[in-house]
């Protein structure tokens, strides 16, 4: 069987990005392979010296199951505390490119119960809340799961620093086969943001002022889109309505599928540059353990499709239309 | 060529079985495509050849 590519520039591009997104989810598969089995020429090997005390007291496995849940849970809870992870302010979020937020204030020697007390006679919460401007773009190496990567992170507060602990190469020994083996330990390193653990963003600490400030600009660009939105989605309906009555091809129908087209494709663009524009904005903030959130490109890949299926039926439409003309212009 | 003939459009239309909005846009040189009845009855009509009433303009 010959396989032929169709002249068409536009039809062979969207096969192009098919096969590419297709293609996306098995490069790390790919790359996986690299420095995995037994240790050869050029291999790398690691070894872990756990030279730290845990973040948060380990729970004996001895205790009855319901006491261990439970002090599991409240281990657990004033960890979300002292991350400064128990949302106190809830303000506008822009997709993956900036939000706001602000979270109650927990002193490190405070214990869960009574700063749940605190907390119900908090007179002035302002006073106990810290704000943050949230960048879903962005978040740590680690996830709490992937703890176990030599690459990966782990985010933590104590005595109002913020902290990651992260493994570096302590002693590096080569032998004979050229493979090395990396002695690797743990260290705190002092960060200058905040870490939202549950929702995988980064929290860049803010004063009231400038967070209603962002949350005002948020707010504006937020309805801005909504309306955007809104109007693509009349154009939709409008063709649609103009199909059933029978005004297939016309120039209204064509323009309205290349602006939805054109809006799906830049969408996905926008959103990936706006994030960039905010690690640029907010430079002084991020360090190299801090990542591109890969969600925002798994969430950029569905308004790709649909753009592309409105791209070809763009294509097909304005084809549709040149034949329509032609035909009523004979005589 | 009906100027000749001294017929006016909507005589034309009639007799050849177009519309007149059809016939303008013949007229106007706006059509796109002549279909060969059409021609055909046209000439007839007026009696004349099709290079009669076909004129190549250089854009």
């Amino acid at each position: 069987m010959k396989i032929k590519f169709n002249t068409n520039i536009v039809v062979n591009v969207v096969i192009g990005v098919v096969v590419v997104l297709y293609m996306i989810p098995f490069v790390p598969l790919m790359m996986r392979g690299v420095n995995r089995g037994i240790p050869g020429k050029g291999d790398i090997t690691n070894g872990i010296t756990y030279n730290l005390k845990p973040i948060d007291p380990v729970v004996s496995i001895d205790l009855p199951y319901y006491k261990y849940i439970s002090v599991r849970d409240s281990i657990k809870n004033l960890r979300n505390f002292k991350n400064q992870n128990e949302t106190n302010v809830s303000g506008f979020e822009l997709g993956y490119v900036a939000g706001t937020t602000g979270s109650y204030i927990l002193c490190d020697t405070c214990t869960v119960n009574g700063y749940m007390f605190a907390k119900a006679h908090i007179d002035d919460r302002k006073e106990h809340t810290q704000y943050f401007i949230q960048l879903p773009g962005w978040k740590l190496k680690a996830t709490a799961n992937d703890f176990y990567n030599d690459d990966s992170v782990k985010f933590f507060r104590e005595n109002n620093q913020s902290y990651i602990r992260k493994k570096v190469i302590y002693k590096s020994t080569k032998n004979k086969k050229d493979s090395v083996y990396n002695q690797l330990h743990y260290v705190d390193v002092p960060v200058p943001f905040g870490y939202n653990q549950r929702l995988q963003c980064l929290l860049v600490p803010v004063s009231e002022s400038t967070r209603n400030v962002i949350n005002i600009i948020l707010g504006v660009c937020i309805f801005m889109f909504v309306f955007y939105m809104l109007y693509l989605l009349a154009a939709f309906l409008k063709f649609i309505a103009d199909l059933s009555k029978g005004l297939s091809f016309t120039d209204k129908n064509v323009n309205r599928l290349r602006l939805i087209a054109v809006s799906l494709l830049i969408y996905p663009c926008i959103l990936f540059l706006l994030t960039l524009l905010m690690r640029l904005i907010f430079h002084r903030y991020f360090t190299p353990d801090v990542i591109i959130n890969d969600a925002l490109l798994k969430y950029s890949l569905k308004p790709i499709g649909f753009g592309l299926v409105f791209l070809l039926l763009y294509r097909a439409f304005n084809q549709g239309k040149l034949l329509k003309d032609e035909q009523d212009l004979t005589v | 060529m009906m100027a000749k003939r001294k017929m006016s459009l909507t005589e034309l239309s009639e007799k050849v079985g177009i519309t007149m909005a059809n016939l303008s846009i013949l007229k106007t040189g706006k059509a796109k495509a002549v279909r060969l009845e059409t021609l055909e009855a046209v000439c007839k009509i007026l009696n004349c050849q099709p290079g009669d009433i076909l004129e190549f303009v250089e854009d």
